[in-house]
């Protein structure tokens, strides 16, 4: 079943088996506030960390209640990967530190880590996800195989199966001053041969191109991916980011988000939302955990 | 300073017509575009390219080709320099892209600006409008420069400067947009846009004014953009940011876009080869108004 708006990830979650959802960093309102909701919607069971949290309206059971921000958020982590919680919601901003925290203790730790937004395609009406919005800062062609990878588990619990992904560039043409056009080609070929799991890659691929089946026949792209695209994968942490701000904050598309790659879902604070898309973020953790 | 295209085309309609080459116009989008900017009085056009395919695409849509002036110029690259020539000599105000790829043009562009206007770089300038934005704001360089230097982003910012202040803008307000980064080093490019700031602030980029921030969520922390303060001119790092972005703005974000490229005092602009008619004599009348005051 394919979700056709970011909306629906919450009556999907409601389906799913409630889960521990440990909350460490600062005392984010929306967040809490988000956390607590899902408490309300059936899917999340949230346990705080650390002192900051010892002044919520709520009576709730804080643990490490001695704990400053930064040591919780190790212990929250600690408690993920002993099994004793399923999620981990960090409401601070996202570090270097945290992510290696995150990484370095768990059996995930050569994997690599991404960001992917979510949003509705305002001409399909349906899921679309963008990646990498915020870790990588230039992807080599390993990395990109860890995000096509990381990524296809996202869609799947979304309900898109086999999902079609435009690897960007700035042309359809392969050039080799262009980076970008030389790794998509590369991970073109790579899914032909079936190197990159349940999955379509189609690129070099601009914009118009991708989302344009038209304009991709008349510049000689013949390809299932055009127009029909479920994931946009980017050349770089630039061009994801800085195109998920204009969607974000120039055209007010809601976009949600997920941490993937980290062996356990996070859910983390990234400055492209808006602070109602916690509650969907939490949502897909719930369903990727 | 213009709030949207409609007015960028009823300003134009006042300005015009103005004589302009068009090259490999073999297309029905694109002859019919020619026909209705000439019928509408924005442009005189010449055309450049194929003459057997240039009659045979105005003979399928129901024009005379007659009506207008041909080159016979087979060979797109020579075709394209017979254009940026014509536009060097003042015989036309600016150059349109018919149905052929960008490349040639952009070749014969660099080519004429390094001979000619070595202190200039070509870059293309996307202008755009959006829903809740009052103002129609540029987005550059998606189309020539790979990885641009600091150098080189200085030239740009001229060029995007310069056409602001054509389009009415007399002190656009510049953002060197940049993502998030994760830890407090400091990317290439935030480098690069603290030399550029001191260069703004210093008056050496003409008027203009800089945006303290590099990313839209510090300029707007809670999430509301207004008119008043949002940038006219957003400068990108790479092509690959810039070209995904400008056709995300309107394939994504439903916004309008309109390219141009420019350098050495030639503007030429660039639409996409998918675009509709429509789109072209928006383009068109964009030309125009950038070519007033003898080109950019």
């Amino acid at each position: 079943m394919e979700l056709f708006c970011i909306e629906n990830i919450l009556n999907l979650a409601q389906r799913k088996k409630r889960k521990k959802i440990v909350v460490a960093g600062k005392n984010n309102s929306f967040a809490v506030d988000a956390v607590l909701q899902s408490r309300e919607m059936g899917f999340g069971d949230p346990m705080f960390c650390g002192k900051e949290f010892s002044g919520l309206k709520t009576k709730e059971t804080i643990l490490f209640d001695n704990s400053a921000a930064t040591h919780a958020l190790g212990k929250a982590v600690g408690m993920v990967n002993d099994g004793e919680a399923d999620i981990l919601l960090n409401t601070d901003s996202l570090t270097s530190e945290f992510l290696d925290l995150a990484t370095g203790t768990n059996s995930a730790s050569s994997r690599v880590v991404n960001y992917i937004n979510i949003f509705t395609s305002p001409k399909e009406h349906r899921l679309t996800l963008l990646t990498d919005t915020l870790i990588n800062p230039n992807p080599g062609i390993k990395e990109k195989i860890g995000i096509i990878n990381n990524s296809i588990p996202v869609a799947d619990v979304l309900g898109i199966k086999n999902p079609n992904i435009a690897a960007l560039a700035p042309v359809e043409f392969v050039n080799p001053a262009i980076k970008s056009t030389m790794d998509a080609a590369i991970l073109s070929k790579m899914s032909q041969r079936g190197q990159l799991g349940e999955s379509v890659v189609e690129g070099p691929l601009a914009m118009d191109n991708a989302e344009s089946a038209i304009a991709a026949k008349q510049k000689g792209v013949e390809s299932i991916v055009p127009g029909n695209v479920d994931i946009y994968l980017f050349p770089d942490i630039e061009s994801a980011n800085i195109t998920a701000q204009f969607l974000s904050f120039v055209f007010q598309v809601k976009l949600c988000g997920i941490l993937t790659g980290t062996g356990i879902p996070m859910v983390v604070q990234s400055s492209l939302e808006q602070n109602d898309s916690w509650i969907y973020n939490i949502a897909l953790a719930v369903l990727m955990g | 300073m213009y709030r949207n295209f409609k007015e960028i085309e009823k300003k134009a309609r006042k300005l015009g017509p103005k004589p302009v080459a068009v090259l490999f116009p073999d297309s029905s989008d694109v002859m019919l575009a020619v026909f209705e900017g000439a019928d509408q009085g924005l442009i005189e056009p010449i055309l450049v390219g194929n003459q057997a395919k240039i009659e045979a695409s105005a003979h399928k849509i129901d024009i005379n080709p007659n009506s207008f002036e041909i080159i016979n110029e087979k060979d797109p690259q020579k075709a394209a320099d017979v254009c940026i020539d014509m536009a060097r000599t003042g015989r036309v105000c600016f150059v349109v892209k018919g149905n052929i790829i960008t490349s040639y043009l952009y070749r014969s562009l660099i080519r004429y600006t390094k001979a000619n206007a070595p202190d200039q770089v070509p870059c293309t300038l996307c202008f755009h409008q959006a829903d809740n934005i009052e103002k129609v704001f540029i987005i550059t360089d998606p189309g020539v420069n790979i990885h641009p230097d600091v150098l080189i982003k200085r030239k740009i910012l001229k060029n995007a400067v310069n056409a602001q202040h054509r389009m009415g803008c007399k002190n656009p307000k510049i953002m060197i947009i940049s993502s998030d980064h994760i830890g407090s080093f400091k990317s290439e490019i935030q480098k690069d846009a603290d030399i550029l700031q001191d260069l703004i602030e210093e008056k050496k980029m003409g008027a203009c004014q800089i945006c303290s921030t590099q990313t839209l969520h510090a300029e707007f922390p809670d999430h509301r953009i207004k008119t008043d303060n949002f940038p006219d001119i957003f400068l990108v790092p790479n092509i690959d940011t810039g070209n995904i972005l400008v056709k995300s703005i309107d394939h994504l974000g439903g916004g309008i876009r309109q390219c141009v490229t420019v350098g050495g005092e030639i503007t030429v602009l660039t639409p996409s080869r998918s675009d509709s008619s429509t789109d072209r004599i928006i383009n068109l009348s964009l030309g125009i108004i950038l070519s007033e005051q003898g080109g950019m």
